[in-house]
Order: structure tokens, then sequence, then C-alpha cells
């Protein structure tokens, strides 16, 4: 399995992958846009409302019938978020070819498809047709406010208002659901116009071989955008401050204590591969820091973990606990912060952490959905990292580079989602 | 010696290799090549719904949640955790309690020969202490409050209570922090006795790894037993639900709702021998139903009653067989009443035979796309030993599979008189305002 990179033209990039191996092909189209209040939900709407029909199927159900007798095919939409970066993505996945019953070329009419999608949306005088963009508006609006549903998820977002407030960060993905509301038509497609003009794109192809003729579809596409100016997405290394602590009450049985971290250490910096060491030391495996302390050692929680955001340079330790529990948890969290900072592991913890970190790596190429997502979150870089380059970068940081990198953690916020009628504040 | 039987698939262009061990257990191979990654799974088929046994003529009832329990407390031994010896192979491990089975598994790219040993070995090797098994109850009493907190979760335990009146499948697979309150080192141990011995187990691995590999690291570490596997017990399970609506309210945005039908059992020993050919039946009408090209999706959606939740979806197991159509939306009466008219509509007026066409085409593609990695092939194996099915035998049917077989199952199946609502509604709502 070999990468080729080719720019199809300024900023438009084509990843191509072939790989005999899957019986699924995969094309991936990314759209990176700055995130911004102005502009999120009028972008957020986008994968949704172009995925839902094209000029070629203008009806859902007709283009539905058509993916079912492309043995399923199915195109989807989503949005990411990528540093500060708002990451529009749009997926098609389908069975290759040598699985088609009557000789069909499906992996080729699906990228095509995609293409059709969006270049060629399914527009009414002009705009997008407002029946389409009602339906997608209510989805997406719902999506957003069921977030409160899963309250893992709810407690993190606000942990990230909490750390990176006033801060691009800190906006949700989809943006919020009073502004979906209020989307119009014209509003939406004057978006889809500024995001073919000033997106950095990448397209990701994952098939048995090349796929000619869709790399160039898509860059017959881009050369035919009128004032085509990418504009640069840049995510601001969070800076270390104080910490501020605040308490939710909601209707829950079990509290969410989500902690967050600066690092002062993201994007390029030569420390990041050291931070990310240090950050699965601390809580990134079954037998880290924090679940043999925290879990095992003293039956407070479940799960407690930690993740490094290596474009914003932050990190995150959550866990469930009952409310009586929390602030020793947060107490006994702060203990195995300062033992990675004082370099109070042994030298098997280390290796066994990295022995896991490499591992996964290693696995990422044996599962295609996964390899699009490790692309996804490099979509920004003209020259992205394989798993087995960044497996290396792991393999060489020093026991002495970890201690250094966890002694730059400072924290910068305690959240906590609490039951009603509890007393606790942390 | 048994020898490797080998089953292939013309159609997916796949092997696998089967046989019973020396000491009884079931191996199962799927080698995968190129593939650097190893995924094993070892399991028992025991799970939350074996809540009772009997044994010298006396029953013992056992408090729900102890298989998930004895899950979590297998991993312990005197010495260490296996936690802590996969970590010295780098494998990625973890375990699932589910409603008829239990697993413990792993997955890794290199060391496959220690971490295989360290499966075999920590799962035929139980070791629970009044202390180890007391200091597990806060973590678990915590995995039991993340689950209450779920509406998801909520809505469709209610749906099992709304739907089961006997079958412990109503019963919540994890327990509640009172249940496993009565839980003691000694029924653990009763329960290890009756239901972890090689005669009600299976090993399945798949991705990179040879017969070779498996047979030695076999004979190396399984203990042969003279343990019979036990009988699940028929459940006396009415037709009728226990109820026909069930609601809670929670810290949710939208409605939740699942609509479920209670499918008759064939069967009176409860076992899961549905045949291939209705589960690739169902698959099909799953599409029919409620696929994003079915009629009822575009008409709901239109109407701004369902958004991209909501799913049509066939599930069974020991003992039970039940359709569920579910999602959030602000009238879930509204969307069950459509759904109720739908299954009416086809009923009466049969399927189309294009639309079959094109949804059995679909579930075909889908189905191929399920054996791209090491995990989903490991997981077919598994499923096919649990319901004593060959891994490729639901493809093979669906490839041949004529609309017939789909109608019989939409008129077997869908009797408004055996089905039940569960809603989790917002807890800002008044009484009966989403009914």
């Amino acid at each position: 399995m070999s990468l080729c990179n080719r720019e199809l033209c300024p900023s438009v990039r084509c990843l191509t992958l072939p790989d005999a191996r899957f019986k699924t092909a995969r094309i991936t189209v990314g759209l990176f846009m700055p995130l911004t209040k102005d502009t999120v939900e009028e972008q957020a709407i986008l994968p949704f409302l172009l995925t839902r029909a094209c000029a070629k199927y203008p009806d859902f159900t007709a283009l539905q019938r058509h993916l079912n007798r492309l043995y399923g095919a199915a195109v989807s939409g989503d949005v990411a978020r990528v540093g500060e970066t708002q990451a529009l993505v749009l997926t098609a996945e389908c069975t290759a070819d040598r699985y088609a019953l009557h000789g069909e070329t499906v992996a080729a009419d699906c990228a095509a498809l995609l293409c059709e999608m969006l270049f060629a949306p399914a527009l009414e005088n002009g705009v997008f047709r407002a029946q389409d963009v009602e339906i997608e508006k209510r989805c997406l609006a719902q999506t957003v406010a069921a977030q409160v549903n899963e309250k893992q998820w709810y407690a993190q977002c606000q942990a990230e208002k909490l750390l990176c407030p006033d801060e691009a960060y800190s906006i949700g993905r989809y943006g919020e659901g009073s502004r979906i509301e209020a989307l119009t038509p014209e509003q939406v497609t004057a978006a889809w116009k500024r995001v073919l003009r000033e997106a950095t794109v990448q397209i990701l192809v994952q098939d048995e071989g090349e796929l000619p003729a869709v790399e160039e579809a898509f860059r017959r596409g881009f050369a035919a955008v009128e004032g085509r100016a990418p504009v640069p997405c840049e995510t601001v290394k969070l800076a270390k401050r104080d910490a501020v602590r605040r308490t939710e009450r909601m209707d829950v049985n079990q509290c969410k204590l989500v902690m967050g971290f600066a690092t002062g250490c993201a994007g390029k910096d030569a420390a990041v591969p050291a931070m990310r060491l240090a950050c699965a030391l601390l809580g990134g495996t079954a037998t880290s820091l924090l679940m043999r302390n925290v879990r095992e050692k003293l039956s407070l929680c479940y799960y407690c973990s930690s993740q490094y955001d290596r474009l914003k340079g932050v990190i995150f330790v959550k866990s469930g606990v009952e409310e009586a529990n929390a602030a020793r948890t947060e107490q006994e969290i702060l203990r195995q912060v300062a033992c990675v900072a004082n370099g109070e592991f042994t030298d098997a913890q280390l290796e066994e952490t990295r022995r896991a970190m490499c591992q996964a790596f290693e696995g990422v190429g044996d599962a295609g959905a996964a390899i699009g997502a490790w692309y996804v979150a490099q979509g920004l870089s003209d020259t992205p990292e394989t798993p087995e380059e960044t497996k290396r970068k792991i393999e060489a940081v020093t026991r002495e580079q970890v201690i250094e990198a966890a002694k730059q953690w400072q924290l910068g916020c305690v959240y906590l989602l609490a039951p009603k009628g509890g007393v606790t504040d942390v | 010696m048994c020898k490797w039987q080998a089953v292939s698939n013309a159609r997916l262009g796949e092997t696998y290799y089967h046989r019973r061990h020396s000491s009884g257990l079931p191996l199962y191979v799927w080698p995968k090549e190129g593939f650097r990654t190893t995924y094993a799974v070892f399991l028992t088929k025991y799970g939350a719904i074996d809540n009772a046994f009997v044994e010298n003529g006396e029953t013992t009832v056992l408090p729900a949640g102890i298989a998930h329990y004895l899950e979590h407390k297998l991993f312990e031994n005197e010495e260490c955790d296996a936690f802590d010896r996969y970590a010295e192979t780098g494998a990625n491990a973890n375990a699932y309690t589910s409603f008829d089975h239990t697993a413990y598994l792993f997955s890794c790219t290199q060391n496959t020969d220690e971490s295989l040993g360290v499966l075999l070995d920590f799962v035929q090797a139980p070791y629970f202490t009044a202390q180890t098994v007391e200091k597990e109850r806060g973590i678990i009493g915590q995995e039991i409050r993340m689950g209450e907190d779920s509406p998801s979760r909520q809505v469709f335990c209610n749906l099992m209570k709304a739907l089961y009146h006997h079958h412990p499948v109503s019963i919540d697979i994890a327990g509640t922090v009172d249940s496993i309150a009565e839980i003691t080192p000694e029924l653990l141990y009763r329960c290890y006795e009756r239901f972890y011995h090689v005669n009600n187990m299976a090993l399945a691995v798949a991705g990179d790894i040879s017969l070779e590999q498996v047979d030695r690291l076999a004979d190396a570490w399984l203990k042969p037993t003279d343990k019979t596997a036990p009988v699940r017990a028929a459940v006396d399970e009415p037709t009728a639900c226990v109820q026909p609506y069930i609601e809670e309210k929670m810290e949710v945005a939208t409605p939740l709702f699942n609509l479920g039908y209670k499918v008759p059992m064939n069967t009176s020993e409860g076992l899961p021998d549905e045949p291939a050919r209705g589960v690739a039946a169902a698959a099909v009408l799953e599409e029919i139903l409620g696929g994003h090209a079915s009629p009822l999706y575009a008409q709901l959606m239109e109407e701004g009653l369902i958004n991209a939740s909501f799913d049509v979806s066939y599930w069974t197991g020991p003992g039970f067989a039940c359709w569920m159509m579910g999602g959030e939306s602000d009238d879930p009466q509204a969307v069950c009443a459509a759904f109720k008219a739908e299954v009416a509509r086809l009923q009466r007026e049969g399927i189309d035979p294009d639309v079959f066409e094109e949804s059995r085409n679909a579930v075909y593609g889908r189905m191929i796309s399920q054996t791209d990695s090491a995990e989903n092939c490991g997981d077919l194996l598994v499923d096919g030993w649990l319901c004593g099915r060959d891994a490729f035998s639901i493809l093979d049917e669906v490839a041949t599979l004529d609309i017939q077989s789909v109608y019989d199952r939409l008129r077997h199946d869908f009797d408004e008189r055996t089905c039940a609502l569960s809603c989790v509604i917002p807890n800002q709502t008044e009484e009966g305002v989403s009914r």
C-alpha cells in the first residue's frame, strides 16, 4: 500500500491509496474552512444538503434506489473539527468492482456521483430548494440539541467552552440550533459557492487501483470555479492561564468530570510526539496511570482517560463519578499528572504505552474507515504523515522528553456536570 | 485429532477453517492475507439471560448482572491483572457481556502468540476473593450509573420490559446497584464452574494468523473437562406483550422512541436456530421497511417526523425475537401510526419486485463489505458459532433469496396485538404530552 499524493490545482490535493485487500472502495472529499461564528451553521449544513440530492438525481428516494442498485453504495456527509478548522466531509462507500454481479463499474460511478453532488447540486432558480433546506435544517438542529442526550459528549463540549472562551475552538462544529433554524436557501447557496472558492480540499481515493477519471473530474470541477482563492486555515495554540471552574446541574445520576490542560505544544512543534506519548502514559491505555489508580486502586469510576488535541495543544481528562467522590477524583488525577511530570513512572510503564501506541498505528492501515479518518485529520497538510512515519516518531521519544512535555501541562479548567439537588461545587 | 475443515466462499474469495480441539473446544481461524492485525475472541455461551441454573435438582436464581460482574473479575488473578500482561505484549484487549454470551478479545499487530497465550490462560484461571469482588462493586456501580443516564439505552431496556413477561431479556445486562450487592465470590465460582469450560466455549481468531499457531497455542493452554454444556431452559413466554406503552422522563432534547413487535418463537426450546434464510429475509425486509430508499423514510422526513437516527431492525437471540423501529421524533405516536399503516399496506398489496431486487442488492453489497477487517471476520465467526451456522450462510442466502420468503416474514412477524412503544421524553414535558 503506497500513498500517491498529487496536487490537482492550487490547494486541491488528491491522495490515492490503491489497496486490493479491501472489498470496499471509499472516496472522501474534505473541504476545510476556518471555523467562525458567522459562517459555522451555513457551512455545516452543506455536506448533508449536498448528499441529499443533486441535479442528476433531484429526488431523494430515486437517488437512494439508484444507490441500492449499486450494491448498497452510500453517500453521506458530516462535519468534523480539525483544530480550529471546520472540515466539511463528503464520503462515498461501495463494493469494489470485482464483486459486482453484472460487471458494473461501481466505484467510478460512485465517485462521479460524489463529484456531481459537490459541483452540480439540486437547485431551483439558482438556489437550493426550500424543502431540502428545511429538512436538513431540522435534522441538523436536532443533532445539535441531542448533544445533551450523550452526557460525556455534552460535558466535553462545555469544558472546551470553559477552557477556550472566545476562541474558535469553542465553537461547536455544527454551530447553534437557533442560528441553524434561521438559515435561508439564499444564504446556504452563497455559502456553497464560497466554500468552492475558498476551501482547502483533500480528496482521498481508496480503491483496488487508481481512478484517474475521478481525479480529472474533480480537477476540472475546481478549475472551473471562478475566482478560486483558498483562505488560510490556522489554529491558535492555547495560551496558559489560571484555571477556571464551573459546576452545572442537570437531571442525571452520575457526575461527569472534565479537566482541561494547556500544554504549550501544538502543530509542528518538535515536542508533539513526546506530548502524545506523555498523554497516553497518563490516560490513553487500559493500564494507564489514571486507569491503574483512579479506577483500579481507588474504585472511583468506570472510565478515566486523557486525550491530547495536538492541533490546539490541549489535553482533556474525563471521568464519570459519584458526586461525593468528585473532589477526591480531581485530586487523584492531579496527583497522577504530577507523577508524569516528576518522572514517577517506570521504564516498563513507558515502554508498554509506547508499544500499545505503535501497534495502534500499525493497525490503522487494516481498516478503510480508520485510514480515511487518519488523513482527514491531516487535511491541511501538503505532506500528511503516514501511520508508519508517526510510529517512528513515537519510537524515537526519550523518557526525558516525556517528562519535559508533562512539565508543561497547566490546569486550565475543571468542569463538573452534577445531579440536581447536590451540594458540591468544583 | 480432528482435522481442520475449510469453509470457502467463492463470492467473497475467502476461506476460514474450523475444528474441535482435543480438549473439546471448537476452534475457528480466518487467515487474512496481507493484514497486520490479528483479532481473537474467546467466548462462552453465558450471558445476562442465564439468570438461574439447576444443580442436583435445586434451582439457584442468580442476581441480575452476575455474568457481567464475572466478566470484570476474570481479568484479575492472584499475581496480577490480565491487562498488565497484555501491556507487555502491546495488544489492545477488552471484553463484553451480551444477553447470550460473554466474550474476551484482543487485537494486535505484534506478539500474537504471547497475547493469545494470555487470553487462553486468564479466562481459564478464575481468582475471586471477598476483597477483590468488593473492590469491583464501586467500578461496576459507576458503569450502571452511566447506563442509567443514557437515553438510548433506557429506551431500549424499557421496550424489553414492555414486551417480555418472563424472558430475562427484559433484565438489564449490568443489573442494578442493588442486585450486584448480592454477588459474592462463592456465587461467581459457581457460575464460572457451570458456564466456563471448553464444552461451552469457543475460540475465534482472524487476520494475521496461521492454523499452526492456533494448534500450538491451543495445545499449550486449553484444559479438557468432562463437564457438559448447560442446556438453557425454555421460557414460557406469552405471545402478548406486557404493556402497550412505557415512558420515562430524562434530560433529552427531543423524545426518543422505540416501537417493538414481539415475534412468536417457533422453537419450544427457545434456541437461536433460526435458519439463515430467515435472517437473510429479515435483513432485506429491514431495508424495504425503513431503508433510506423506502417511501416511508421519505414521507416521514418530509413531514418533519424523523431525522437521520431513524432505524428499523430485526433482533433475535435464544428464546426471543423482535422487530424494532426507533429514533428521535417530536411525535412518536404519529411515526408509529405511519409505520403500522405502511406494514399493513405492504401486507395487503405485496412487495414491489423491483424494490425487492434493489433491497437485496443493497444488503448483499453491505455484507460483502463486512468482511473487510479482521475484527468483522472474527465477529462473523462468533455469530456463526453461537447460532450454529456457517459464517457465510447468510450472504449465500441473500444472494439467492426469493421475494416470497421476505413476504412470509412480513405476514408472520408484524401483529399489532404484540407490539409496544417505549418513549423517553424530555423531563420538562407534562404527563402524557408526547402521547
